[in-house]
């Protein structure tokens, strides 16, 4: 879908709903062409595409929505037909639709290179190069996968349309020695083509698996609190939950840390800053969010101190606060930070490794969850390459072990931050994090 | 729309595809939520579309499309699906073979005595505002919310093999929500209740949601109040509103074949089973323990996991996992069967017609033991029963697990003392857990609980699964502080 056919679409939508009504149009499609391998083999390869259509009725304080992905002619009708009666039986709300400002965008280009690159065929190559001078005790799993993202956004109150598209690759890949079934992990996300050094991740997939499969070595240790100093990816999951419970609707509903005027929220360490950047070149260029509003860069966290809030416009008009542009629906669901960043530190990664007598290398974390929202306490696993550090050395793999862990208090308590800053995959967005290291981290 | 499924698996077969099937799905939502007695959500959608495979040189292709006005863009999805099959065979090691399966025609809808999507809205929103109001009246209750989800899926699956069945499915889910703040600023309790089974408007009926609205809003408040569980070594009782979680993590995925394969390895994560366990009188639990993959609903629980046909056009089946503490079977869709020479359990599923069918579980059943509720808390000394999941974790090979629910019921010298503790938090080794239940109610306890949001795949599928259990006793479970 280009903009062309988006405009032709809203507008046909806006000229069959009465205009009693404010209406609100919103298409969100994707196109994902998915190539999985496992076992060192392409085990699936899947092609799918989708556009959604949402229309959104406002009368007064009633406000209706549906959806579909019927876009001819019939389905046009039949989704605005459905919407007014759905309307009409509507209660009244506490909430009143406010008016789209018209904000003035920055256009989203492409990566044409990516699209050429990462067809099928490129897709089966890239993995075949990145495996092919693998040992045979050695098996990598995965996925590449090429993504077009499509966003558009109209209502009555103006002619003007709002649309992005955006060519994407994500990869990951575990990569495994079969005989101590030791993993590795790598990953890389990127929206141009450049930027995409699938091979490196393989190398470093492979890096940690082998690293893993000195068994001799291998150690169980005992629970308790352990310095860790966790990879980018790791950091990039606890991040991922701070900034969950920064989304205003949560906090409002008594299900994060802090209250909405922010007076109760604890302080973490100096040391902490991360913002959410639509505008940093490592991200994805998303410059609207989907109530149509721009994308503000704003500090999430500054020097350990919680500065905003993610909202929507109607969270924010009922806690009367401004919205910045983080609005994932539009159901007054709150909002979501989709262009991460956690500022870097002094030391090299190397120097984070090398100040820690004894402690432990974390690669990843699988399965993390809320223990209890209000304090922020989680829980998750350890996973693909877990390292005992001595005398700031990588010395012994170490098996699986389960955190549980206030990560208000992780924050606190980090003591070297890298300045090496890497693009990690937050669930499908670039994100942008540091390797830190964290005294006393739980282990129960 | 027939003719076009006809001309696409022609298609197929000129392009001379080993094997092709098309599903075409159509499925409604519908969705209402109500919060603080405020209507947030009166929505509907649609999506409509088609899911295509294609197996050539001896490697699988699959895409999906929603334009299906269009024969040509029908037919550009096919041939997207063969070449992406033919780009496969670039880097496989040996053949995809696929398990065999009857050629059959074939019709069903699940039985429901009430179109959800007949009943009124406004009948919808009054039975919701009820329980809104019930529960923001009790004191202390800061937040609460009720809510209605609706589904209704159309699927043809066609074949190159001739097979045409036609199904549809609906769920009808209902829950509530409410949520007290204790004298902290933020520290709050959550108390929830409600159910989403394959059934019509009546499972909502069912559930009295009113009736219950009071019940958890003054559960909510009084954990508000109540202490931290104790940590510590306990007995413990897990309802069906926990255990359907416990089953689903623990024993549902770990015996999904796929995963023991190794397919999942990147992202979902692997299984501590071998595909030899199967054979090898693995204990997996206590003779208490018997677990069942139904999706025949031979027991009327109406699980979410419930058809004729998989997406694959395997019939459905009830395939014993776990006999008496002992593995018998894997979860399997064809093309993993046929890597350990097995027929097809029928779990070939996917969530939508845009994804491709992967092992995903049907309805993951505990069978009924012999205890009564009371016979089960007479012999504990001093434990917990606990009740609705509110967290949950295990690691990528399912081995280590925790979970947290909402509430603890104290259990003393044999009987519920009526205490009640916040935020209990177990944890647990899968073999062990279960070779620790030294108890399971009878029939008349069994619940069939919905999860309808199991993520499994890359692209991401959110199923919908179900559970049916009896509240079960489980010894030395070890309990972790909330921190």
């Amino acid at each position: 879908m280009d903009k062309d056919l988006a405009c032709t679409l809203i507008e046909k939508v806006k000229k069959l709903t009465s205009d009693k009504y404010c209406s609100v149009i919103n298409i969100e499609g994707t196109r994902q062409n998915v190539t999985r391998f496992a076992n060192s083999e392409i085990s699936q390869n899947t092609n799918k595409s989708d556009i959604n259509m949402s229309l959104t009725l406002h009368d007064g304080r009633k406000e209706a929505t549906c959806g579909t992905n019927v876009l001819n002619d019939e389905g046009l009708q039949r989704l605005v037909k459905d919407a007014e009666s759905l309307l009409a039986i509507s209660p009244q709300g506490n909430y009143e639709f406010a008016s789209w400002g018209k904000p003035s965008l920055h256009t989203t280009e492409s990566d044409k290179e990516l699209r050429l690159i990462y067809d099928a065929k490129g897709r089966a190559e890239t993995i075949k190069e990145g495996i092919k001078d693998f040992e045979t005790d050695f098996t990598a799993a995965g996925a590449l996968v090429l993504e077009n993202k499509i966003s558009a956004y109209g209502n009555s109150y103006s002619d003007e349309v709002l649309f992005a598209s955006l060519d994407n690759v994500q990869f990951n890949t575990v990569v495994t020695h079969k005989p101590s079934n030791a993993d590795g992990g790598g990953e890389c996300i990127s929206h141009q083509a450049n930027q995409l050094n699938i091979k490196e991740a393989f190398s470093h997939a492979k890096h940690w698996a082998t690293l893993g499969s000195d068994t001799s070595n291998l150690v169980t240790l005992n629970g308790g609190e352990y310095t860790v100093v966790l990879s980018p990816m790791a950091v990039g999951n606890l991040v991922a939950f701070l900034g969950w419970s920064l989304n205003a609707k949560r906090v409002a509903d008594g299900l994060s840390f802090c209250n909405s005027s922010l007076s109760n929220a604890p302080k973490l360490g100096e040391n902490i800053n991360i913002y959410d950047d639509v505008n940093d070149s490592r991200v994805f260029p998303w410059y609207f969010d989907y109530e149509g509003n721009k994308r503000q860069t704003i500090p999430l966290i500054e020097k350990g101190v919680v500065k905003n809030l993610l909202y929507d416009n109607k969270t924010a008009h009922l806690l009367g606060a401004e919205q910045k542009g983080h609005a994932y629906s539009n159901k007054g669901n709150g909002g979501a930070s989709l262009h991460t960043i956690m500022l870097g530190g002094d030391s090299t990664q190397e120097e984070v490794i090398k100040s820690t007598t004894r402690g432990l290398y974390i690669s990843d974390f699988h399965y993390t969850n809320f223990v209890n929202p209000c304090t922020l306490q989680l829980t998750g696993l350890t996973r693909n390459g877990t390292f005992l550090i001595e005398d700031g050395q990588i010395t012994k793999p170490v098996t699986t072990m389960r955190f549980t862990q206030n990560i208000l208090e992780a924050f606190t308590n980090v003591e070297v931050i890298s300045k090496e800053l890497t693009v990690v995959n937050d669930d499908g967005w670039a994100s942008v994090m540091p390797s830190i290291k964290i005294e006393r981290f739980c282990f129960p | 729309m027939d003719s076009k499924i006809m001309e696409a698996l022609s298609f197929m077969k000129e392009l001379d595809a080993e094997y092709g099937d098309i599903r075409l799905k159509d499925i409604f939502t519908e969705s209402i939520k109500i919060e603080n007695g405020q209507v947030t959500d009166l929505s509907t959608n649609r999506s409509r579309g088609m899911g295509i495979r294609v197996y050539a040189d001896g490697a699988m292709g699959f895409a999906a499309t929603s334009d299906l006005d269009d024969m040509d863009s029908i037919k550009n999805t096919v041939r997207l699906a063969y070449d992406t099959a033919v780009a496969s065979s670039m880097l496989i090691r040996s053949k995809t073979t696929l398990a065999p399966k009857d050629v059959v025609t074939a019709n069903y809808s699940t039985q429901i005595k009430s179109d959800p999507f007949s009943v009124p809205f406004e009948e919808k929103i009054e039975l919701l505002m009820n329980c809104s109001t019930i529960m923001s009246k009790e004191e202390g209750v800061s937040y609460c919310e009720a809510t209605l989800d609706f589904r209704k899926e159309e699927v043809i699956f066609a074949d190159i093999e001739g097979s045409y069945i036609t199904q549809t499915f609906y769920n009808s889910g209902g829950g509530i929500e409410a949520i007290a703040r204790a004298s902290s600023d933020t520290d709050t309790q959550t108390r929830s209740y409600g159910n989403i089974l394959k059934a019509g408007y009546e499972a909502i009926l069912e559930l009295n949601l009113p009736k219950h609205a009071e019940i958890i809003a003054k559960e909510a408040v009084a954990l508000s109040k109540a202490k931290d569980c104790p940590s510590g070594e306990f007995d413990l009782i897990l309802m069906p509103t926990q255990m359907h979680l416990q089953i689903h993590e623990s024993i549902g995925h770990p015996t999904e074949l796929d995963r023991v394969l190794g397919s999942e390895a990147a992202f979902a994560g692997a299984s501590f089973l071998s595909p030899d366990d199967a054979t090898s009188n693995l204990k997996y639990g206590s003779e208490h323990v018997t677990i069942v993959a139904d999706a025949t609903d031979a027991m009327g629980d109406r699980g979410l996991g419930t058809f004729a046909y998989d997406d694959e056009g395997v019939p459905a089946q009830n395939i014993t996992l776990i006999e008496k503490g002992i593995f018998k079977n894997f979860q399997s869709s064809r093309d993993n069967a046929s890597v350990v020479n097995q027929n097809s359990h029928g779990m070939g599923l996917s969530d939508g017609w845009e994804n491709l069918p992967i092992v995903r579980m049907t309805n993951i059943n505990m069978q009924p033991g012999g205890f009564t509720l009371d016979n089960l808390i007479s012999g504990i000394e001093y434990g917990f029963l606990l009740e609705e999941n509110k967290s949950w974790s295990i690691d990528d090979k399912r081995i280590n697990f925790q979970f947290a629910c909402e509430i603890a019921r104290e259990i003393e010298n044999g009987k519920l003392t009526g205490r009640i503790f916040k935020n209990p938090i177990y944890t647990g080794r899968t073999t062990e857990f279960w070779g620790n239940c030294d108890g399971v109610c009878n029939q008349e306890h069994r619940q069939m609980v919905g999860t309808p949001n199991c993520g499994k795949g890359q692209p991401m599928q959110i199923m919908r699964v179900g559970h049916a259990s009896q509240p079960a006793r489980f010894r030395k479970v070890r309990l972790i502080a909330n921190g």
